[in-house]
């Protein structure tokens, strides 16, 4: 079904990878900016403090001046006129001081709580996103958008805070150079002027090797991430000293791509070196020819320190300029995952499904991952409440998508599937989830206590649910004999637990969760022998009563099944019982026979 | 500071650049501080009159400004240079290290963590090394350099400038040693809060057929907000102690005009070196704002050092024997009274004896967590016996070079990771020159070469992180195909038929047939048909062998096996009488 809308679907669930892709600076500085709304009686308080804070800033060398103005207009030895003018420079030291506080600790507040709702509202949606998405995208990948960009964007929105002081700061500066000489600031501020092409020039010059300093480390970091994950195979296989030589060639493109966006972040700096300097020198001459009013060491004084405090800014600004950049690439990342639509979405008038009888039906449904590579064709199912379903075909016929529709980790293509006449589509994704429960293929435990684990988010469940739940899948006895029972914690991967040990844990989230509709993806693979037949003598009571859906290997599992289901090539070709699928000498057949007596002829 | 001294040995490993670099940022400052000694001098010349000399000024000011530009860019430039190489090096050794280290190291290392040490933590190095250290020179020189120019020119002022900084940073000091403390520990928090999101994303489809999204969420705010909170705390005692050290700098700046207006009074100084104390002054304050600034990357680096270097220095129990040989094994293995333990308490491998002649077979079989998988972890070196010892063809595998060993012993694990790679990479990924024709050759015994070639690139389709796009069985397969391209004389096949559907795993198990041939090999299995085949069989239970032996004399033994033997095997039987009558 490789319709365009499909196709359109895929390039917005793909993150952008591609090296050249613009930045939206204003979109992007809009979007943060909104996410200050929330605090703008704190953020009122922090720019006014600020601006009194610049004022002070703007006033200290202005004091200076008066006071060595005062000191050599008064010759002899009135040192009280001096001291004077000394206390008001300390007193406008002191406003300095509060003012300064009050500014900052506010901002830190602030800048901490946008970054924790950018924080937040990422995760949101990583959380909202579908399957999908994350077939598409690495963890190492979105992992750097969530950690690595964030916290870019966090040193960043301090820097602006900053940044908008010194802004102030040097607007200040000019009205006061102004005020005291009009030739003298002019020609100060000319120098200034030369600086905002340049600051122009280097903007555009500079973004692409910061951006691609940026892009090369996401793929450090996800080389590292698999070095670390997939460490089992690489030492098995002895892949190690390749490994090493591909990653010293990804760090080393790194390298060269850091250096080459460093050559361009710091381009500014000659140029505001050199002109704070050309115009101290230019005052000076201009001061020795007698043009203009006045000849005050005390003005000199004070146009060095501003000189000073106006370029200094202004060079900071630039390096600041470039974090900033840099930041801006960052949250234009985020805004980018942020405008990710997830496939499947819950319609806005959703109802939450209500307690279900179990009936699943699938109408003319297509299904395809990537357009135009269908993995299920026009699937028609009507499973009526409490039946038992296998689930059959060989490798990548489609029967692990077929639950997952079910399940809704993606949505069909076209057909629809219907719980109890319910259209999925129509329904909240947690009513859904509520009464339907998968054993996935692969079982994931958190690091987290068992009993942790097999509550999860089910929080109304209390502990003697979740150890009648253990019991029932026979988990009790082996979760008892850990160190510390039920509260132990379990690692990432599970620790010391074995496969099979994992999978009873997951068995027993599914039972604590008594679904109305209970999925079982091949999982009763991992397990040993004297384990299955605990779950299955536990599963025998489990799925009496439940509609259920067996993907099993074991022909003894789907045997007993109320119906079997068998998938070819996205086709549901054959269904019906045992005994009728065996009489039809079809697929179900062959792989019947080919299963149980193949391996026996041989081996005998 | 062993922590320090390594970091700065990493550095000095491009000791020329260091050298350069150091240079370079000592000469920066010489013409900044310059300037103010300029600007006095042009005030003298402006109240003598002595306009001439003016324009001398002017010229070495700009002199000074294009040396300051100059100089300024490439020390800025080089020192970013120094760190980038030092952490570049550092991430290097870093993953080199994890190459080799063993999985009773991973068994312990959270992902998660280990991530975040070779990215933040080394990124705090590189910082430290080049903002911290590099600059920290400049910032040096810019505090000692007008402090020797100030006594020369007034001793008595020069004394008040001096002790009153070193005074101001002294305080400095003091509460930037607090705030380390404080921020570790905040980074600590950050690194358990990434740790958690890595998780769930990693966990994702367990997430959402839960329906735990939103619980997901909530949980992560929690840490986030803790997290915030504690940023705050540490930021807002930055910002104080900042504001304080700018207002002491300006009780200093008034005290120096007072003395040094009362000395302008009485003729002992001119009005141009006063003129240079303030500016040299404001230079001071901003060095020592500098200095502690570098204080602070200098905490964060130690403690995102010693992070480092804990893993750079974790011992690899795995020690290869110093006259280690190559193996070349025709497949005798041996097991001599082995017994392992995962952590000291638990014993998962009690006095485990057994043989295997080349080309012969062994089943392994028990209950969950047995001690199958361990046996299997311990002959390739995985792990090391804690008692006992372990031969292939008479040799102690800790006598044996760890390439050679595991060239020789194939093993397909349990856990399949697919790396994102095109399938042929991952087939190929143990063999460096393989030929398409053998990477076909093995995905066709691995049952595996219709699917890829029904796919739209074959052989060049990418498959994701976690081989999203890849069923159970298809990973299952691939990583059959990857060992059989290794051609190891000893082959171990842990649970690895297990995920595969029915009519796979017979495909596969005639291939077994075909590949097993002439190796040495151990199959983990559940399923007893194929347990039957083997020569010898283990029966474990608790770390213990309980029962070996063939097929036929376990059944004799009338014991565990024959125990779940016809547990396991009964439907079968009857269906395989059914299915003749049919």
């Amino acid at each position: 079904m490789a319709t365009p809308a499909a196709q359109a679907t895929r390039g917005r669930t793909q993150l952008d990878l591609d090296h050249d892709r613009q930045t939206r600076y204003w979109r992007t500085l809009l979007w943060l900016f909104r996410h200050f709304r929330p605090y703008r009686g704190r953020l009122a308080v922090a720019v006014v403090a600020m601006l009194a804070y610049s004022g002070a800033v703007v006033a200290l060398p202005w004091t200076v001046k008066l006071a060595i103005d005062q000191l050599l207009a008064t010759p002899g030895d009135d040192l009280l006129g001096f001291a004077a003018s000394v206390g008001i420079f300390g007193l406008v030291a002191a406003a300095r001081f509060v003012t300064g506080l009050v500014h900052s600790r506010n901002m830190v507040k602030i800048s901490e709580w946008v970054v924790l709702d950018i924080r937040t509202q990422l995760v949101a949606q990583l959380q909202r996103l579908s399957m999908s998405f994350y077939d598409r995208n690495q963890v190492g990948q979105i992992m750097s958008r969530v950690q690595n960009d964030v916290e870019e964007l966090a040193d960043s929105l301090w820097i602006l805070t900053l940044s908008l002081a010194s802004f102030v700061s040097v607007i200040g500066i000019a009205a006061a150079m102004l005020a005291m000489d009009a030739l003298l600031a002019a020609i100060t501020l000319a120098f200034v002027a030369l600086l905002i092409p340049s600051l122009a020039f280097w903007r555009r010059i500079a973004h692409r090797p910061i951006r691609r300093a940026r892009e090369t480390i996401a793929d450090v970091t996800s080389s590292v991430q698999e070095n670390v994950a997939g460490i089992r195979v690489v030492q098995s296989l002895n892949r190690q000293q390749q490994n090493i030589r591909a990653f010293h060639d990804v760090n080393q493109i790194n390298l060269r791509a850091a250096l080459r966006s460093a050559r361009y972040r710091y381009g500014l700096w000659p140029s505001v070196e050199l002109l704070a300097a050309l115009a101290l020198a230019f005052i000076i001459l201009v001061m020795g020819q007698g043009i203009g009013a006045s000849l005050s060491v005390g003005l000199l004084i004070a146009f060095a320190l501003y000189i000073e405090r106006l370029f200094e800014p202004i060079r900071e600004l630039t390096g600041e300029f470039g974090q900033l950049t840099r930041s801006l690439v960052a949250a234009d990342r985020a805004v980018e995952l942020l405008e990710i639509e997830p496939e499947v979405r819950t319609a806005p008038d959703a109802a939450a499904l209500p307690p279900v009888s179990g009936s699943v039906r699938y109408e003319h449904v297509h299904f395809a991952y990537e357009p135009g590579q269908p993995v299920l064709n026009d699937i028609n199912v009507a499973v009526e409440p409490g039946e038992t379903v296998a689930v059959v075909g060989p490798t990548g016929s489609g029967k692990t998508t077929f639950v997952s529709l079910l399940l809704r980790l993606y949505d069909v293509t076209s057909g629809r599937v219907t719980v109890d006449g319910h259209d999925l589509r129509d329904v909240t994704l947690d009513s859904l989830t509520h009464q339907i429960v998968i054993v996935p293929q692969e079982p994931f435990l958190f690091s987290a206590t068992v009993r942790e684990n097999i509550r999860h988010n089910r929080t109304d469940l209390t502990d003697r649910a979740i150890i009648d739940a253990a019991q029932a899948v026979g988990a009790h006895a082996f979760i008892t004999r850990l160190p510390d029972g039920y509260d132990t914690v379990l690692e990432e991967r599970g620790g010391n637990l074995s496969v099979g040990q994992r999978q009873l844990i997951n068995f027993a989230r599914a039972v604590a969760r008594d679904p109305r509709i209970l999925i079982l993806d091949e999982a009763t693979a991992n397990v040993d022998t004297e384990t299955e037949l605990h779950i299955q003598q536990a599963l025998h009571r489990l799925l009496r009563g439940r509609t259920s859906f067996v993907i099993a290997h074991r022909l003894s599992t789907v045997r007993s099944a109320d119906r079997i289901l068998v998938l070819d090539e996205g086709r549901l070709v054959e269904q019906g019982t045992h005994e009728e699928l065996l009489a039809q000498r079809g697929l179900y057949h062959s792989l019947y026979t080919r299963s149980i007596l193949g391996p026996e002829t041989e081996g005998s | 500071m062993p922590t320090l001294i390594r970091l700065v040995k990493y550095a000095l490993t491009q000791r020329a650049l260091v050298i350069v670099t150091a240079v370079v940022m000592v000469a920066s400052i010489v013409p900044r501080v310059a300037l103010p000694r300029l600007v006095g001098d042009a005030v003298d010349a402006l109240l003598t009159q002595g306009r001439d000399s003016l324009v001398l000024i002017a010229g070495l000011m700009v002199a000074a400004g294009v040396a300051r530009a100059v100089l300024g860019y490439l020390g800025l430039y080089l020192a970013e240079r120094v760190g980038r190489v030092t952490e570049y090096r550092l991430r290097n050794d870093f993953v080199d290290k994890l190459q080799w280290l063993n999985f009773g190291f991973f068994d312990r290392q959270k992902t998660g963590d280990l991530m975040s040490r070779a990215t933040v933590d080394i990124d705090a190095v590189d910082s430290f090394i080049s903002t911290g250290v590099m600059h920290g020179i400049a910032y040096l020189m810019l505090f000692f350099l007008p402090v020797v120019v100030m006594l020369s020119l007034n001793w008595q002022l020069g004394l008040i400038a001096f002790v009153g900084s070193l005074m101001i940073s002294g305080y400095g000091v003091s509460l930037a040693v607090r705030l380390f403390r404080i921020y570790t520990h905040v980074f600590q928090e950050t690194g358990r809060m990434n740790t958690a999101l890595q998780e769930s994303l990693t966990g994702i489809r367990t997430v959402k057929v839960l329906g735990a999204q939103d619980y997901e969420q909530r949980r992560y705010r929690e840490r986030a907000s803790a997290v915030a909170a504690s940023f705050i705390r540490a930021d807002r005692l930055a910002v104080t102690r900042d504001a304080t050290l700018n207002f002491l700098y300006a009780a200093l700046m008034a005290t120096i005009l007072l003395v040094g207006g009362w000395q302008v009074q009485r003729g002992v100084i001119t009005a141009g070196t006063l003129a240079t104390f303030v500016l040299f002054l404001v230079m001071l304050g901003g060095s020592i704002r500098g200095l502690e600034w570098r204080v602070r990357l200098f905490s964060t680096a130690m403690a995102a050092g010693k992070r480092i270097f804990e893993v750079l220095d974790t011992r690899n129990p795995l020690v290869v024997a110093e006259n280690a040989r190559e193996l070349s094994a025709t497949g005798h293995v041996e097991f001599d009274s082995v017994s392992f333990a995962y952590t000291d308490d638990v014993p998962a491998l009690h006095d485990v004896s057994f043989g295997l002649r080349p080309g012969q077979s062994a089943a392994i079989v028990g209950g969950s967590g047995s001690g199958k998988s361990t046996i299997a972890h311990l002959l390739p070196r995985f792990y090391d016996a804690s008692a006992g010892r372990i031969t292939i063809d008479g040799v102690d595998v800790r006598d044996v070079t760890l390439e050679s060993l595991r060239r020789s012993v194939g093993i397909v694990m349990q856990d399949v990771f697919v790396f994102s790679a095109t399938i042929r990479d991952n087939i190929a990924y143990g063999v460096d020159d393989a030929s398409m024709e053998d990477v076909i050759r093995a995905a066709r015994a691995a049952q595996l070469h219709d699917f890829i070639e029904s796919l739209p690139d074959g052989y060049d389709t990418w498959v994701g992180e976690r081989g999203a796009t890849l069923s159970g069985g298809q990973r299952q397969r691939l990583a059959i195909a990857r060992t059989l391209l290794l051609s190891p004389p000893i082959l171990i096949l842990d649970d690895s038929t297990s995920s595969v559907d029915v009519a796979t795993e017979a495909l596969i198990q005639q291939a077994m047939v075909q590949v097993l041939r002439g190796r040495t090999s151990f199959v983990i299995a559940h399923r007893l048909s194929t347990v039957r085949r083997a020569d010898l069989i283990l029966v474990l239970d608790q770390g213990r062998i309980v029962e070996q032996g063939a097929h036929d004399d376990l059944m004799r033994l009338d014991g565990y096996y024959r125990r779940i033997h016809d547990l396991q095997l009964r439907p079968a039987d009857e269906l395989r009488g059914f299915s003749a009558d049919a």
